[in-house]
């Protein structure tokens, strides 16, 4: 019974494609083990094959090798001479065919029968001239085809008369080094053949002979494609028979194993698994040919032995570790040094699981592969700038250490250059084989080093922006005819001046180096870091679509290739900052999401990539609303930071500072965020100096928490100066905007409009124009209530309100409750109660809903004037105490918020008859619009109150 | 009686008959077979050392040899069924008679030949036999197929027409079928 319905399910899971299977299988199975059991048995069965089954039945009279036919017959032109061997695909037999006086030697594959002929033919004659457009050095090449008397096709190709690459190896007592050489020539024959869009498929050693002149020729390329017809054909064709004969287990891709659909990526772990067997002599699983599943699993959820220990593994099938040292001519000792580390890398990268985690290129591979030949860093990620500056320091080790002292004590900036100078100059020697370019490319960065030495220099300690100037100035002079290493320095210059706050020069030479990039035969991923830094430099100039198309050329260059030592995330960082400052804060929030998953990974400890990638989703997360999870973030940066960094003065402990601050002042803890804050702009001041944009960043964060403690005046006057500093540093930078409606907004709560208007006066022009438009509604509404407080008899104030407030109600502006406060305002003003009512009902389901709302004194204040004014003042008495409450509570003694309060309440008490109460409300309001905000006007009018108040008491 | 007796035009109607439900023109057409292509099986392995009896030509030979002309598509299908039908007992009896010329027993392992291929392919055909008579139970289509493929050496196409189904699903019904079939005869590594 369970075997007809494991048939029957069967059936249904062939008509599936492959990928499909498992899932649906899981599925249909779900607590029913014996039934999944017979599937998968049969499945397995179906993936091997079973050739005998595969022909029809017929029976030979005696149990002996049939006679073979073909030697001594003709096949096409050929003649066919013997069989010289025989596979899972056919029969391979040497011909040759004779053309005058020469005799053309081939290799004839008669393919197997069960593989169907009509197919492979029709494939053969399509793709002829593709295959024939396969030359190559590396590669045999195929030479014709046609179908034998029975009807089984035959493909001529290139006879080789060689040896498996690692029989050859080992014969030859090849150490690691030649290995590596010889297996380059295979990559370039594969990269060949991807470039003609032909993948192998089925590479390993018995394809890859090494002939008697020593050269690397790959066999059978195309036919693969040939047999089994390379996706022209539905996903649940017939493939399967084909793919199965093909199919090599041990160096076959997982993807490969699961059926699934293979590409590039197939024969890039193939070349993978041939490094690693020339290296260790094993391979890098241990694969069971008659249990398939089980190889799934194994090649899926299990690392290759390490390559340092693989050498001594297997002993039974590999040979005895000591043969096999001196098979390569090497120690033990001499062995594990040379594996350890780089090479490790490279071969984890070729036989990663996932196919985009993989080398995306047979030619990235090798291009590793020549720089760990060569002792430069190779390109796999993990590599962080420690380690990519170790490398630098292994090969100029004289100059780097005489240039520590300095380098040391000038810090981080440095180090992040000498980062990227090491990987400039490794760069630079990969692309241009040119000695005199790489010669050049040292000269430069060791003597732009070694002038930083104070030995060199007694007396004189250049600052890392001397440096910088200096390296600038010789790039014109020395690598006018070099664009793409000019392009390359430039990067680095560019991106070490905005490390410095200095935008200007930071934008001028990033924009020399993209100018430089067109047409330069830079690597894809130098050129997206070039870009990456010319985008953030864009953001800083606010040309937000600029900067979203480059990042997305650039992402799209690097697809598929991993983070790239943080590459990937920066981008993804410029992307989510650009969607932001553009208003669309939920893919702004998503994109940084994954910039800090692309970031942080699962590295312990977390490093600066990862450390910068949460300070930035921090604000992310604030963007979309969502307060507690934009302070955890920002506790998860700061912890980050402090176990990168400890008490050193950092760059990220600074941002790290500021966006706890930041987060702590926005929850309503302020009171905590000041402090921290404080000593976070003590600690920018001293590394970016006082005209540094940075530093106008930490008096702005240091404001912003003042206002979130009701401070008006010092937020104002600390906006003031980040406001002054920073559109200097950083002209019409998107932080205007806010920075001015800081401003006036304090000065307006202080009742201040003299002030508030003078800084209108004096900043709107340095605006970035357009504005986005949350900002822009925000500055009219601001502008309005300036106007309001300035003359609120004005006869246009209204309509123009309700203008605005329309507009906001279109479109859902988070700034409309603001707005209709200030509309429920002048509705009292002008005696409509009812109206200010039904603004003030409105305004408060969304003030309300957050119990940190600024608005929210602003809403008690006017539903008192409301209530009172709707002949309910006890009501508006007690509103008026539960807000006053709240804020003395909070500590907020010196705030306008309680003094426009207290005011209000004074007033209310008075006309009620209490009017000691009032006065004493009266008192403290209007000392505070005295002393603190020093706003005459409103003095004035709580004086006149309390003249009144006290009036009516002694009557 | 034998094969020869019967002229053409009447084996026609013979397999019209039996396909319409007649149970005694089945039988009838069923020796006419079989005589058939035990004759022509005899003749091709006659006692020479090497030859190979190749069921796909039998079945062509006797198909020519008994319709002269072509068969309606339901009798055509038919006829072929009949005809994988006979030729799995012809095989059958050469096998028990071989095996008990030789050594008096059965289930000895036959090398079947793939004309050419590499591997020398054998196959238990008594256990085959066994194997096909329980898929017959479990899933009666499929081994149908079976027989039409590997028995009456039909192309997956022919089997399509005859079957009014899609070649695509013959293929994939084969392959659910040679899975069973493959396991039942020791596994995804059979020889």
């Amino acid at each position: 019974m369970t075997a007809r319905r494991a048939l029957s399910l069967m059936r249904e899971l062939l008509a599936l494609p492959a990928e499909r299977r498992q899932g649906e299988l899981e599925r249909r199975c779900a607590g029913d083990a014996a039934l999944r059991a017979q599937v998968e048995a049969l499945l397995a069965a179906d993936a091997a094959g079973a050739p005998a089954l595969d022909v029809p039945v017929s029976l030979s009279a005696a149990p002996a090798e049939p006679a073979d036919p073909l030697p001594g017959s003709r096949l096409g032109p050929f003649l066919v001479r013997e069989q010289v061997g025989r596979g899972g695909m056919g029969t391979v037999y040497r011909a040759t065919r004779s053309a005058g006086d020469f005799a053309q030697e081939v290799a004839i594959k008669v393919v197997r029968r069960g593989l169907d002929s009509d197919d492979i033919l029709d494939r053969f004659r399509r793709e002829r001239r593709i295959l024939a457009g396969l030359s190559h050095a590396n590669l045999a090449r195929l030479v014709d085809g046609g179908l034998c008397p029975d009807g089984r096709p035959w493909f001529a190709m290139e006879f080789i008369r060689g040896e498996p690459i690692t029989q050859w190896c080992d014969r030859h007592r090849l150490g690691l080094n030649q290995r590596i050489a010889l297996l380059l020539q295979a990559c370039a024959a594969v990269q060949h053949a991807h470039e003609r869009l032909v993948v192998h498929r089925d590479l390993k050693p018995a394809n890859i002979l090494v002939d008697q002149a020593g050269q690397v020729r790959l066999l059978d390329f195309g036919i693969a494609r040939l047999l089994d017809g390379d996706g022209d054909q539905g996903p649940d064709g017939p493939p399967t028979l084909a793919a199965a004969a093909l199919l090599t287990p041990e160096y076959a891709a997982p993807e490969q194993l699961r059926g699934a659909p293979v590409g590039v990526a197939a024969d890039v772990y193939a070349l993978g698994v041939l490094l690693y067997e020339l290296v260790a002599g094993t391979l890098p699983f241990r694969i069971d040919r008659a249990d398939l599943a089980r190889a799934r699993a194994t090649v899926a959820d299990t690392l290759p032995a390490r390559l340092a220990s693989a050498i001594a593994a297997d002993p039974e099938r590999a040979g005895d570790p000591g043969q096999r040292l001196a098979a390569r001519s090497t120690t033990l000792a001499g062995y594990r040094r040379q594996v350890r580390g780089d090479l490790e890398r490279i071969v984890a990268v070729a036989l990663a699981g996932e196919p985009e985690r993989r080398y995306p290129t047979a030619q990235a591979l090798a291009a590793d592969l020549r720089r760990f030949l060569r002792g430069e860093p190779v390109a796999v990620v993990e590599a962080g700038w420690r380690y990519r500056l170790g490398k630098f320091v292994a090969r100029h080790r004289l100059p780097v250490a005489l240039a520590a002292t300095a380098l040391l004590a000038l810090g981080i900036g440095v180090a992040g250059m000498l980062w990227q100078a090491g990987r400039v100059a490794a760069e630079a020697r990969r692309t241009v084989e040119a000695s005199a370019r790489a010669e050049a490319v040292k000269r430069f960065l060791v003597e732009a080093l070694t002038a930083a030495n104070p030995f060199l220099n007694p007396g004189q300690v250049p600052t890392v922006r001397d440096l910088l100037d200096r390296a600038a100035r010789r790039i014109e002079g020395e690598l006018g005819d070099q664009p793409a290493l000019a392009a390359e320095l430039r990067g680095v210059i560019g991106t070490s001046y905005r490390g410095l706050g200095e935008m200007e020069r930071a934008h001028e030479h990033l924009g020399q180096a993209m100018a430089l990039l067109e047409g330069s035969d830079l690597a894809p991923e130098v050129a997206a870091e070039i870009k990456a830094e010319y985008a953030h430099a864009l953001i800083a100039g606010n040309r937000l679509d600029e900067t979203l198309a480059l990042v997305a050329g650039a992402l799209a260059s690097i697809d598929g290739r991993g983070d790239l030592g943080g590459l990937r995330s920066r981008l993804l960082l410029v992307r989510a900052t650009a969607l932001r400052l553009s208003g669309q804060s939920e893919a702004a929030l998503a994109a940084q999401q994954a910039a800090a998953t692309a970031a942080c990974g699962d590295r312990q400890p977390p490093d600066q990539a990862c450390v910068g990638a949460l300070i930035e989703l921090k604000y992310f997360h604030e963007a979309v609303g969502d307060r507690d999870r934009a302070l955890s973030t920002a506790e998860q940066a700061w912890q980050a930071a402090r176990s990168l960094h400890g008490e050193r003065p950092h760059p990220q402990q600074v941002m790290a500072g500021g966006a706890l601050g930041d987060a702590l002042s926005s929850a309503g803890r302020s009171a905590e965020a000041i402090p921290l804050l404080e000593a976070t702009l003590a600690q920018a001041l001293a590394i970016y100096g006082h005209d540094n944009f940075r530093h106008a960043r930490a008096l702005d964060w240091l404001a912003q928490a003042h206002e979130d403690a009701g401070n008006a005046r010092q937020a104002a006057e600390l906006t003031e100066r980040a406001f002054a500093i920073g559109a200097a540093a950083v002209p019409r930078n998107p932080l205007t905007p806010i920075w001015l409606h800081r401003i006036a907004g304090n000065w307006l709560a202080l009742e201040r409009p003299d002030l508030a208007r003078a800084a209108w006066v004096a900043h709107r022009d340095a605006l970035p124009d357009p504005l986005p438009a949350a900002l822009a509604d925000a500055l009219d509404l601001l502008e309005l209530r300036l106007e309001v407080q300035e003359r609120p008899a004005a006869a246009d104030l209204a309509p123009r309100t309700d203008a605005l407030l329309r507009r906001l109600e279109a479109s859902a502006s988070a700034r409309l409750a603001s707005a209709r406060l200030l509309a429920a305002r002048l509705a009292l003003e002008r005696g409509d109660a009812d109206g200010a009512g039904a603004l003030l009902a409105d305004a408060a389901q969304a003030i309300e809903a957050d119990p940190l709302h600024p608005a929210r004194d602003e809403l008690a204040l006017l539903r008192a004037r409301q209530q009172a004014a709707s002949l309910q003042p006890q009501l508006a008495l007690s509103g008026l105490d539960v807000a006053i409450a709240r804020l003395q509570a909070g500590g907020r003694e010196a705030t306008p918020a309680l003094a426009r309060l207290r005011d209000e309440r004074g007033r209310l008490r008075c006309a009620l008859g209490e009017h000691a109460d009032g006065l004493g409300d009266l008192a403290a309001a209007g000392a505070f619009w005295r002393d603190i905000a020093g706003s005459a006007q409103a003095a004035a009018g709580t004086d006149a109150a309390a003249r009144r108040c006290r009036h009516a008491a002694g009557a | 009686m034998t094969a020869s007796a019967q002229t053409p035009g009447e084996l026609a109607s013979l397999v019209g008959a039996a396909n319409g439900g007649d149970a005694g023109a089945r039988d009838r057409l069923f020796e006419i077979v079989y005589e058939e292509l035990r004759r022509r099986a005899r003749h091709q392995l006659g006692d020479l050392p090497r030859s190979t009896l190749c069921t796909t030509q039998l079945v062509h030979e006797a198909y020519l040899k008994l319709v002269d002309k072509p068969l309606a598509l339901t009798d055509r299908a038919h006829f072929f069924r009949l005809v994988a039908q006979v030729m799995r007992q012809v095989l059958i009896d050469h096998l028990r008679e071989r095996g008990a010329q030789r050594r008096g027993g059965d289930g000895q392992r036959v090398t079947l030949t793939d004309q050419g291929v590499s591997e020398a392919l054998s196959l238990d055909l008594l256990a085959l036999d066994a194997a096909l008579h329980e898929l017959a139970q479990e899933a009666p289509e499929l081994a149908d197929l079976v027989e039409l493929r590997l028995l009456a050496g039909l192309e997956f196409g022919a089997i399509a027409e005859l079957r009014g189904q899609s070649e695509r699903t013959v293929y994939r019904d084969w392959r659910a079928a040679r899975a069973f079939l493959s396991l039942r005869l020791g596994g995804p590594e059979a020889p």
